[in-house]
């Protein structure tokens, strides 16, 4: 049976879900075996692409499963994210574009926006359930603060 | 040829007059003494008589820190109070506008009637023994008077009454004024980084129009532009620019904008289609008039680089909804947050003020002299600011071009 | 074929993505002929309605491409938009009600709230592709920092 557009909504959501809660065996559920992970910006400054972040399934689970381990902001993130576009390349993948805003609370409980940007989503659609193959967050934002170890 | 350090440092080579201290924007000291001797004792818009037309109507502002209402009170005259309860302080009223029968304050329910008088305290009797009784707790009434539908405020009891103060300026705007009925339609608000001073001096300095895409269209290719004198009310520091020399209108060529029109409809009483009266009260208020619509502007300084910059539209009262449309909709083409010059206007302060800051400028060059004949200068002069630091140095006692009695460079 | 709710919402998306990357002449082609656009918002202070800009087609279009000459904010502006609610009126036209947050970035990286605020959008049906027909942005936000010559 073919993958409808709503499964591949759900998938992108649930990845944001899964990642606010920090369930992070669960998220990389979510992405098949050989998916790339990137975060990526424009950069004014010197003129051309950036990146951030990139990683393969290996590198992913390992920055995962140090987060307890590094000294990492108290507060949590939430991701607010809005499936703009889906476009099928053939019958076994689809190119999702998905608004995302990061919201940031303290743990004094204030909330400020974080960052926004893209999600650039390769989705896998050849199986039983839709899997994000590649991922690109491009973001907007590029002061973040003194940053994060979790994906965005 | 680029300037060595000590050049910079030192005045621009021009006459006294000519050149302003960047201080005057950026120093903390300046401007505490500013709130004191200038804001405090000159008259300050506060809105238009539109806002608060029913007894009990009320809009709540600042200035130089202190918190105020205005409100038209039953015997229909508009007063204005400092707005901080007579017991522990707090702000009595706490929304932007509204109506109300009475001013109760939310922290012990103290109350004042519509004239400031303390009406209620709550468990007046634990006061019998030492006061203060309601009869010594009212309000702070500040000095208030309207002109023109202009409703203006000050401070200073012993200061000039208001019409004295605007004096011959008023000739620019008091026809107009009287012959139309004017109610607001358009407000917004802007926080700038900047000082208050340089804000309402590029309303004043319309050298500034190569700025703006707008105004070289419409403003600069129109032809009577360079006909236009300042005039000047040296007495008061206010200035205003409309009739040319020989008294004709000066007419913007609105059309000469892609997508614009002229405007040959719904011209205000006392204008003729197209024209443009632009008057600066001192020390911070100017009133544009553009044909078809009016824009008051006025800003409440909280310091000396935050600047809230307030932007009100006036139409004609009672007009049907498809004029009132129209006249909104030319009045946010060149004014408003959305509009062609606005953001420009303010990028302008912002930029200018970030390089006064920490001293990459040292000083302000307002030397611009364009004589237009009988002793009078053409809009883009800079008589106007001259005139504004003139006055600006009699109300604070220093010189705007070596405020802090420095040594200079050259010395 | 009837024009479906999935069409109707990438169309609105589509106009935000278009718009944040200053495409204008991609953005006009989602407008129907003869549109209508409108920034408005309710003043406390005044307590009126007010306008802040109110255009139809020949002045947006006149206004998009004069932005160029302008000297506007440096930095970028990003739309994260939801559509809430789509209802048919009849066969030709379609209301649709979007929540809007703009962003804006400095030139620096930083991002900030710069309003939030709905779409109220009136969509023609009755063609191939749906098009706008009406847009009033209704905004929340008043203060709007410096403003900007880009509509929202």
């Amino acid at each position: 049976m073919t993958i409808s557009d709503d499964q591949i909504k759900n998938l992108i959501y649930k990845s944001c879900r899964l990642l606010d809660a920090e369930e992070f065996d669960d998220y990389l559920d979510l992405y098949t075996e050989d998916f790339e992970y990137k975060v990526t910006n424009y950069s004014p400054e010197i003129k051309s692409d950036q990146e951030w972040m990139d990683a393969n399934r290996a590198e992913l689970k390992g920055l995962l499963a140090n987060v307890p381990l590094h000294f990492r902001l108290l507060g949590s993130f939430m991701r607010h994210a809005t499936v703009y576009d889906i476009e099928r390349n053939g019958a076994d993948t689809a190119n999702a574009l998905t608004y995302v805003t990061i919201y940031y609370t303290t743990p004094e409980g204030a909330t400020s926006v974080w960052a926004v940007g893209r999600y650039h989503d390769k989705i896998d659609v050849s199986g039983d359930t839709p899997l994000i193959a590649d991922r690109n967050m491009k973001l907007e934002t590029r002061e973040v603060g003194i940053g994060t170890h979790l994906p965005m | 040829m680029p300037r060595t350090a000590e050049e910079f440092l030192s005045p621009p080579s021009v006459p006294e007059d000519c050149y302003v201290s960047s201080s005057v924007y950026t120093d903390p000291d300046l401007y505490a003494e500013e709130e004191e001797k200038l804001l405090r004792r000159t008259w300050k818009f506060v809105c238009h008589v539109s806002e608060v037309p029913n007894i009990g109507d009320y809009r709540t502002h600042d200035w130089t820190g202190v918190p105020l209402v205005t409100v038209r009170s039953p015997d229909k005259k508009v007063r204005t109070f400092v707005n901080s309860c007579s017991h522990r302080g707090s702000r009595v009223v706490r929304y932007p506008a509204g109506n109300m029968k009475h001013m109760t304050c939310f922290f012990h329910l103290w109350e004042y009637d519509l004239y400031g008088n303390c009406t209620y305290q709550t468990r007046d009797e634990g006061y019998e023994a030492h006061g203060p009784t309601k009869e010594q707790a009212g309000l702070r009434e500040v000095r208030t008077d309207t002109f023109c539908g202009l409703v203006f405020m000050n401070f200073d009891g012993n200061a000039a009454p208001l019409r004295e103060y605007i004096g011959e300026t008023a000739t620019a705007f008091e026809s107009i004024f009287g012959e139309n009925d004017f109610e607001i339609f358009h407000l917004n608000r802007t926080h700038m980084k900047g000082n208050w001073k340089a804000w309402f001096l590029t309303n004043c300095d319309f050298y500034h129009e190569w700025g703006h895409q707008v105004n070289r269209s419409t403003n600069l290719t129109s032809p009577d532009y360079h006909d236009r004198p300042w005039r000047l009310n040296h007495a008061q520091g206010h200035g205003y620019t409309a009739r040319k020399l020989d008294n004709e209108p000066f007419v913007v060529q609105y059309k000469n904008y892609k997508g614009w029109k002229n405007r040959d409809g719904l011209v205000l009483r006392g204008l003729q289609p197209g024209e443009l009266v632009l008057t600066d009260l001192f020390p911070n208020t100017s009133v544009f008039m553009r044909t078809t619509c009016v824009r008051i502007n006025h800003s409440t300084p909280y310091g000396p680089d935050h600047t809230v910059m307030e932007e009100r539209g006036l139409g004609i009262k009672g007009e049907s909804e498809a004029d009132r449309r129209q006249r909104a909709k030319e009045f946010t083409q060149v004014w408003g947050p959305y509009s062609r010059n606005g953001a420009e206007d303010v990028a302008f302060v912002e930029e200018s003020h970030r390089c006064q800051e920490f001293g990459a400028n040292k000083y302000d060059v307002i030397s611009r002299n364009e004589p237009i004949g009988d002793g009078l200068q053409r809009p883009q002069s800079d008589a106007y600011v001259r005139l504004f630091y003139d006055k600006w140095g009699d109300y604070m006692g220093r010189p705007a071009n070596n405020p802090k009695n420095l040594m200079t460079a050259a010395e | 074929m009837p024009i479906s709710d999935e069409q109707i919402t990438r169309l609105i998306y589509r106009s935000c993505l278009r718009l944040d990357a200053e495409d204008f002449e991609a953005y006009l082609e989602l407008f129907a002929p003869e549109f209508e656009y409108r920034i408005s918002n309710y003043s406390v202070e005044i307590r009126k309605d007010q306008r802040w800009m109110d255009v139809n087609q020949d002045e947006y279009k006149a206004l998009l491409e004069s932005i160029p000459l302008h000297s506007k904010p440096l930095g970028t502006f990003a739309r994260h938009a939801n559509v809430y609610d789509i209802e048919r009126n009849g066969e030709d036209r379609a209301k649709v009600t979007t929540f809007l947050t703009v962003y804006y970035t400095t030139p620096d990286g930083g991002t900030k709230v710069f309003a939030v605020g709905k779409y109220f959008d009136e969509v023609d049906i009755s063609g191939d592709q749906p098009l706008i027909a009406d847009r009033e942005v209704r905004l929340e936000t008043r203060e709007v920092g410096i403003g900007s010559i880009v509509p929202m």
